[in-house]
């Protein structure tokens, strides 16, 4: 017996309205990151007056050549790299284990942990900066690799642990035990059953931590002297550069960060997680 | 996961040691001479273009001393607590810095810069160019003056039959007109919050004869009334309100205004785009008692705890920067005004216009009071920015409360209020 499927009414609207939702919010997402790119390559005369050109009929490269013929960019480019990679590596392998630990907690310990977590993310950063920067410098750690990967961890450290608590809850002790029945050790199936079932969570807070690091400003002006990270670089040229030259940096700034979004894309889609546990 | 990770990282490393080794700011080593060995890091906020004259200089102090000089650069803003940071861990990383003579007070309220009584300015160094000493002390050597100029829209002048307002009466005369032909206010004044405000309200009071510091003279109340009249008949346009040193360039980019006060980095930043010449660029206008222009521009410091030979390397390029032979290669490579009164020099051609607008009103400079209570003048004048100004409120009544506030402010700190004349 066929069985008649009812159909919304509104089912047929929305299926045409949602491409064009579709392109409209993919348009509020990507123009500015069109504008950057085309001020970039702008001549003044596209950028002057009061209605500036949507569109470079006469692009100029002249902006890209300054940047790179100049090569202060990629001094402050490697050392972002550097720092929020770095940054990221040692957060994930000190805060993966204790987020995992923090997770097989009775719930109302581990509810007060992660309150305690969150608890250190509600201070103004500014508050506590001048001092913790104060005493890095105190530490010889003033314009050092390692002084703005501490400093950083600072930041990252609580914010990747809650996360990672979330993710490590969500994985079932029994997959541990069935583990353990089958000969492995604690930390045999810590590296073979739960980290790899975590690695969409573990990934998504990489990228998180990634940028938090990459994007850091205010550890980074205090501790920064002689080489700066790009993000200063770039508030250098908003502050004394005309916008070609700000744009410019700006983009130069937003390629890296397709770059891991490309490696780590592959973690990122939701249900990551389904399939772990057969019934 | 792991093989994806592991190239990512290899990446990131080989970038990484491609690019490690292009610190632009560093060029050559420090060469034989009297401070070979010695390394120091100068700081100073430039614009792109005026980047090769100070690295040209430093290259000249570096052969003939030996020491070798890091160029960085910390905005105004940033510096102060940057150098405290520093200060306090008593590990300088910087150890001569260029800084805005507007924020100068903080730096010695918290004790975050050396005595330097005992370096000799030269004798050529025109005396009005001297910064003010703190409590009897030198702590800071006169390096690049500066002023605000007037930058006007040729085209758009011409358009509405303006001609450039030499007088506050012209100036709202040139504003009816150019709001007659854009429909709207096109005159911009800095009047952002904070000091871009409190310069632009200093020019103004003390143009009308007013003093700044009292706040509710005569020539103050002039001077607001005035300006009350300004923005109530539509004459500025509302974009005064976030008008400061960026924000003015791209308002004169964008035509928001036709009609700006800045500081002269906006020459260079316009000359970058090729548009200079779309603007004339003048001194500005002056009041019923006098021209005024605060004087800003940079002055040299050496953060608290540079001792040794650092220090001694740190007085030598300060001396160098004000030499004869500096000052004449900034002003004609960056056609920066002279401290010095024998430093001349063939300006840039394209630059020409602004060097001769801000020798004009240099000849009109105004040096703001260094007193302790100036954070309260400013936030006081910035109060009366939005009661007055733009809320309409009587001045009179506006300004005597603010005057009280200012006098309580001055008492407080233990500072002599009425201030001497």
């Amino acid at each position: 017996m066929a069985v008649a499927v009812r159909r919304d009414p509104l089912d047929r609207p929305l299926m045409l309205l949602f491409p064009l939702w579709l392109v409209v919010s993919l348009l509020i997402v990507l123009f500015p990151v069109y504008l950057v790119f085309m001020v970039s390559v702008a001549p003044g005369e596209a950028v002057f007056g009061e209605r500036p050109a949507l569109f470079v009929t006469e692009p100029t490269l002249r902006f890209w050549e300054q940047v790179i013929e100049r090569g202060d960019l990629w001094g402050p480019l490697a050392k972002s790299l550097m720092v929020a990679t770095l940054t990221t590596l040692a957060a994930i392998v000190i805060a993966a284990p204790a987020a995992y630990v923090i997770s097989r907690l009775p719930q109302a310990i581990r509810y007060a942990v992660v309150i305690g977590l969150l608890v250190t993310r509600m201070f103004p950063e500014f508050a506590i900066g001048v001092s913790v920067a104060t005493r890095f410098a105190g530490l010889g750690l003033a314009d050092t690799y390692t002084g703005l990967v501490l400093a950083h961890l600072i930041g990252a450290l609580p914010f990747i642990a809650w996360i990672l608590v979330g993710t490590f809850e969500t994985i079932p002790r029994e997959l541990e035990e069935a583990s353990q029945i089958d000969g492995a050790s604690r930390f045999g199936t810590l590296m073979r059953v739960v980290f790899p079932i975590a690695a969409g969570g573990i990934a998504v807070a990489s990228l998180f931590v990634w940028l938090y690091s990459w994007n850091e400003f205010l550890y980074a002006r205090l501790l920064t002297t002689n080489q700066n990270t790009l993000p200063l670089q770039v508030f250098q040229a908003i502050d004394r550069g005309s916008r070609q030259q700000m744009a410019t940096v700006a983009a130069v700034l937003t390629l890296p960060i397709l770059l891991v979004v490309y490696f780590l894309q592959r973690y990122l889609k939701p249900g990551a997680m389904a399939g772990s546990v057969k019934g | 996961m792991r093989k994806s990770a592991v190239a990512l990282i290899s990446f990131l490393a080989l970038l990484a040691s491609a690019c490690g080794g292009g610190d632009g700011a560093r060029r050559g080593g420090g060469g034989e001479g009297r401070l070979s060995g010695t390394s120091i890091t100068f700081s100073i906020s430039l614009s792109e273009e005026e980047r090769a004259a100070i690295e040209d200089l430093l290259d000249q102090f570096r052969s003939d001393t030996g020491a070798e000089v890091k160029l960085t650069s910390v905005s105004s803003a940033d510096l102060p607590p940057k150098l405290k940071v520093e200060v306090d861990a008593g590990r300088p990383t910087i150890h001569l810095f260029a800084q805005d003579n507007l924020a100068l007070r903080s730096l010695v309220d918290q004790g975050l810069v050396e005595d330097l009584s005992d370096v000799q300015v030269p004798g050529q160094v025109v005396d009005s160019m001297v910064p003010e000493q703190f409590d009897g002390k030198t702590y800071f050597l006169p390096f690049r003056p500066n002023v605000r100029l007037a930058y006007a829209n040729r085209d758009r002048f011409r358009e509405a039959g303006a001609t450039l307002p030499r007088t506050v009466e012209e100036l709202r005369t040139t504003a009816e007109k150019l709001r007659s032909t854009a429909r709207s206010g096109k005159v911009t004044l800095s009047l952002a919050e904070g000091d871009p405000a409190a310069v632009t309200i200093s020019e103004w009071i003390v143009s009308f004869g007013g003093n700044p510091l009292i706040l509710n003279d005569d020539g103050s109340v002039r001077a607001f009334e005035f300006l009350q009249g300004l923005w109530r008949d539509n004459l500025l346009a509302r974009e005064s309100l976030l008008g400061k040193f960026d924000t003015e360039v791209d308002n004169l980019q964008g035509e928001t205004a036709w009609l700006a006060q800045n500081w002269p980095i906006t020459s260079a930043q316009l000359a970058e785009q090729g548009l200079l010449n779309r603007f004339q660029v003048y001194e500005g206008w002056r009041g019923p008692a006098r021209e005024a222009h605060v004087i800003g521009g940079d002055v040299l410091g050496i953060p608290k705890g540079v001792t040794g030979r650092q220090k001694e390397a740190a007085v030598a390029l300060a001396e160098f920067l004000m030499s004869e032979q500096a000052q004449k290669l900034l002003v004609e490579r960056n056609a920066w005004p002279s401290i010095r009164e024998d430093a001349y020099g063939d300006v840039p051609r394209e630059q020409k216009q602004t060097f001769d607008a801000i020798q004009a009103a240099l000849e009109n400079g105004w040096y703001r009071p260094n007193v302790a209570y100036w954070p309260d003048v400013s936030e006081q004048m910035n109060a009366a920015v939005r009661r007055v100004v733009t809320g309409g409120e009587n001045a009179r009544t506006v300004l005597d409360e603010l005057h009280g506030r200012i006098e309580a402010a001055a008492r407080q700190k233990g500072d002599e209020y009425p201030p001497a004349t």
